[in-house]
């Protein structure tokens, strides 16, 4: 015999998502502008050929080739034409476009909210005077399961595509800093290669630990689905989330090369970091695939077939109608 | 039970196949068509793509196209279901019939003003609109 009814009062659930803390998890890593980055690297190799310039002959000091009027100390840099191209890779993606598709997903799960589900409470009310097994088909098998479940379940599901957007844009928000930071560093490096004791710099360069933070703030909600980000998560430990190396050298080749390897690791961790998140984001899918093969979806009510008077003669409705929950 | 069904009863119960569940439907198209716009360039890089792309993009195309389109679809076809088994009932009785053709043409206006002949916007279609897509 089959239930009855469930929604005895009007009510859509609602997954009484909070998007907020997880934007404001993504938004607490300082953004570095372009123009921030792009001046950093200008005086880095500014810094470089001031440093080459000294190089090339005893008892030069840097702070004379300021006063050679007409020598820019950038040409002094043309051995290392990679400097620009390899920094620029940091920051080449709109922050600002990751941003909007975020807003966007916001503005989609908006659309979900109960309160925006008026009309769901409605045909939940007028439907009260009409009995029989037809109608118990479009309740039970249709009408309750998308106010009680699907609502909710779609709504988890918008927050875990934003936590990926959010996600994404921690990746490029780190990983601009960490390239802010490298070449500021470096920078001070080259300036000290004249002195008689250079600097070192030991300078951050991990990524992903940052993303599983953001992760971890959009709570799953209680999803009937694993969600690859906002259920599961990404393990930290998948890389070396501590990434650090020391920029030093005793001539600007020997910082330059240290730079490259910097460059390289920032290059791999910020690989990783969009490989977890990709992962995650797959796993999602399976989860997602699996569920809409069901019969009885999570994620979507039921469907209607052809021909419906079968439903007006009071017959119990094919499976095709409606099709029972099993 | 279905003897004590009335005709304010039917009249309901049309309504809302005909008005109440395509709004429902609305409201899932509009949160499918707010993911039209997102813009896959946000991937590019002057290496490639990047990783995360492919996995984002297709998730987001399956929330968008194969649960929040198909839920408003279902939405307005479930309506349409509502609104044959209200005229179906009708059918049994003059009065009724009768009743309820007269509602359902005073609310005409209501089926030919959008809720009734609700559709999802094709990506394609937005995309020519402006909307981006991708």
């Amino acid at each position: 015999m089959r239930g009855l009814d469930p929604a005895t009062s009007p009510t859509v659930v609602d997954s009484g998502y909070d998007l907020s803390n997880g934007t404001a998890a993504a938004r607490a890593i300082k953004l570095i502008e372009d123009c921030e980055l792009t001046d950093a690297v200008a005086d880095l190799i500014d810094a470089l050929g001031r440093a080459r310039w000294c190089e090339r002959g005893d008892h030069r000091d840097p702070e004379d080739l300021d006063n050679l009027g007409g020598i820019d100390p950038s040409d002094f840099a043309v051995e290392w034409p990679w400097v620009g191209e390899r920094f620029r890779y940091f920051y080449e993606r709109s922050i600002g476009a990751v941003e909007t598709a975020a807003n966007d997903i916001e503005a989609s799960l908006d659309a979900l909210r109960a309160s925006n589900m008026g009309a769901l409470i409605s045909v939940q009310t007028e439907i009260v005077g009409w009995a029989g097994r037809a109608k118990d088909a479009f309740s039970i098998d249709f009408l309750s399961p998308l106010a009680t479940t699907a609502v909710a379940e779609q709504q988890r599901l918008l927050a875990e595509l934003q936590a990926g957007m959010w996600a994404y844009d921690v990746v490029l928000r780190q990983a601009r800093l960490n390239a802010f930071n490298l070449a500021g560093e470096t920078t001070k490096v080259l300036d000290s290669l004249a002195e008689t004791s250079p600097n070192d710099a030991k300078i951050a360069l991990g990524i992903l630990a940052a993303v599983v933070g953001v992760a971890a703030a959009f709570e799953s909600g209680g999803s009937a689905l694993a969600l690859g980000l906002i259920s599961t998560g990404i393990s930290a430990a998948t890389t070396g989330i501590d990434a650090a190396t020391t920029v030093t050298g005793d001539t600007t080749a020997e910082v330059m090369a240290s730079l490259l390897a910097a460059l390289d690791i920032l290059t791999n961790e910020m690989n990783a970091a969009e490989q977890a998140v990709a992962t995650a984001m797959t796993l999602t899918q399976e989860v997602v695939e699996a569920d809409l093969r069901k019969s009885d979806s999570t994620l979507l009510p039921s469907e209607t077939v052809d021909p419906v008077r079968d439903l007006t003669a009071g017959e119990v409705p094919s499976k095709g109608h409606f099709r029972f929950k099993t | 039970m279905a003897d004590e069904f009335m005709v304010d009863d039917l009249k309901g119960l049309w309504r809302t196949g005909a008005v109440l569940m395509p709004e429902v439907g609305r409201q899932f198209g509009l949160a499918a068509v707010a993911l039209h716009g997102t813009d896959a360039s946000m991937f590019q890089t002057s290496q490639g793509p990047s990783p995360l792309s492919g996995p984002w993009t297709l998730l987001r195309d399956t929330v968008r196209d194969r649960v929040l389109a198909v839920t408003a679809e279902r939405c307005v076809e479930a309506g349409g279901a509502l609104v044959e088994i209200a005229e179906g009932y009708a059918t049994t009785d003059y009065y009724n019939a009768a009743d309820l053709r007269a509602y359902a043409e005073d609310k005409a206006e209501i089926r030919a003003g959008g809720n009734g002949t609700f559709r999802i916007p094709e990506g394609p279609d937005m995309a020519a609109a402006g909307g981006g897509g991708g």
